[in-house]
C-alpha cells in the first residue's frame, strides 16, 4: 500500500504535487523535497560562499515557506522557476541580515564588446580543472550577489535567460549584461595563468 | 555561434553540482515543515465540507460565454413558468363554456324534465 502511494506521487508533475501538498498530503511534500533538495542545496552552497551550515538553514527555511504558504505558488507558472525565485529571495535576506561578504575587490569596467569565447576556452584549458574551478569560485565570491546569482542560475541550474529574468525580477537585458560582466571578470582572472596573452 | 555553445558547455561542466560532491539532504532537516503540511490536512478536515465547497465555488473560473448561456437558460425558464398560469386560465374558460354548452344540450334538458316529474310524483 505504502509503495503504491509513493509511486503515485512519483508520477505526478511538480505543479500537481503542489496541489496535493496544499491539501495536506505529506507524501507530495516529500516527493518535491526528493526532487529539488540536492539542487537547491548546491545553489545555496555556491550563493552563500560555501558555508554548508548556512546553506542547510536556507534550505530548511525555503521548505518551511513551501509548507506554510503553498498558496503563494501561481499554478500557471512553472514550479521549477518559482522555487528558485523563492530561493533567490532567501539569499537576498541572508545577504541583508547576515552580512555575507560581497565586496568587490577590484572594479572591472563593463565593456560592450563580446567576450572572445575561443580565447576564453584557450585560457581555461591552460590550467587544470580543479584550479579553474577554484578561480571560478573565488571570482564568483567577489561579485555582487545579483551577478553571481545570474551566473549560477545559467551554468549550474541551466536556466534560460527569460527564466533568470523572472527569478531575478529584472529585464532580460540586465541578465545578459550581468552574465557578460562575470565572464569578462573571469577572463581577466584567467590571464594570470597565461600572462603572454 | 559554435564557440558560444562550446563556452556554455564548458562552463556548465565546471559549474555542475556533481563537482560539489553533495549527498542527498536528509529528510529530517525538514521535519518541522512536514508537520506543518500534516497540520494543513487536520484543519481542512475539521472545517468540514461546507468550507471546501465554498472554496471550490469561489475558485471557479466562469467564462463570459458560460455566464451568457446560463442567463439565457434562466430567462427561458422564467418565461416558460410565467406563461403557464395564463394557459391554465384559458383552460378554465374553455372548461366553463363546455359545461355551459352541455347544460343547454337537449339530452340534459330532457333528463332534467324527467327528474322534475319524478320529484313531483313523490311529493
Amino acid at each position: 500500500m505504502e509503495s503504491k502511494t509513493i509511486s503515485k506521487y512519483k508520477l505526478m508533475v511538480d505543479e500537481e504535487l503542489m496541489l496535493h501538498l496544499s491539501n495536506g498530503e505529506v507524501s507530495a511534500f516529500d516527493e518535491l523535497y526528493m526532487r529539488y533538495s540536492k539542487r537547491l542545496l548546491g545553489y545555496f552552497i555556491r550563493m552563500l560562499n560555501f558555508d554548508k551550515e548556512l546553506a542547510e538553514d536556507a534550505l530548511q527555511d525555503l521548505f518551511m515557506k513551501v509548507a506554510e504558504t503553498p498558496e503563494t505558488f501561481d499554478r500557471e507558472r512553472s514550479f521549477k522557476t518559482w522555487i528558485f525565485s523563492v530561493a533567490a529571495n532567501r539569499c537576498k535576506n541572508y545577504y541583508r541580515h547576515k552580512k555575507i561578504a560581497i565586496e568587490t575587490h577590484e572594479q572591472i569596467t563593463y565593456i560592450e564588446d563580446k567576450t572572445d569565447e575561443s580565447s576564453f576556452i584557450k585560457l581555461a584549458s591552460k590550467i587544470d580543472g580543479l584550479q579553474f574551478r577554484k578561480t571560478l569560485q573565488d571570482t564568483l565570491n567577489e561579485l555582487p550577489a545579483e551577478k553571481k546569482e545570474a551566473f549560477i542560475l545559467k551554468y549550474q541550474e541551466e536556466k534560460t535567460i527569460s527564466e533568470i529574468a523572472y527569478i531575478q525580477n529584472c529585464p532580460e537585458g540586465s541578465v545578459k549584461s550581468r552574465l557578460h560582466y562575470t565572464l569578462k571578470t573571469l577572463e581577466d582572472k584567467l590571464k594570470i595563468f597565461n600572462p603572454v596573452n | 555561434m559554435e564557440n558560444n555553445k562550446n563556452l556554455d558547455e564548458f562552463l556548465r561542466k565546471q559549474m555542475s553540482s556533481d563537482n560539489l560532491d553533495l549527498k542527498d539532504p536528509n529528510l529530517s532537516l525538514v521535519n518541522e515543515a512536514r508537520k506543518k503540511v500534516m497540520n494543513r490536512k487536520k484543519v481542512s478536515k475539521t472545517n468540514g465540507n461546507l468550507f471546501s465547497f465554498l472554496t471550490t465555488l469561489f475558485n471557479l473560473e466562469i467564462k463570459l460565454y458560460q455566464g451568457g448561456l446560463a442567463s439565457v437558460l434562466i430567462a427561458l425558464g422564467v418565461f416558460y413558468f410565467t406563461d403557464k398560469p395564463s394557459k391554465t386560465e384559458n383552460n378554465y374558460v374553455a372548461e366553463y363554456s363546455s359545461n355551459k354548452d352541455t347544460s343547454r344540450s337537449y339530452s340534459v334538458k330532457a333528463t332534467m324534465f324527467l327528474v322534475k316529474n319524478f320529484s313531483s310524483q313523490i311529493n
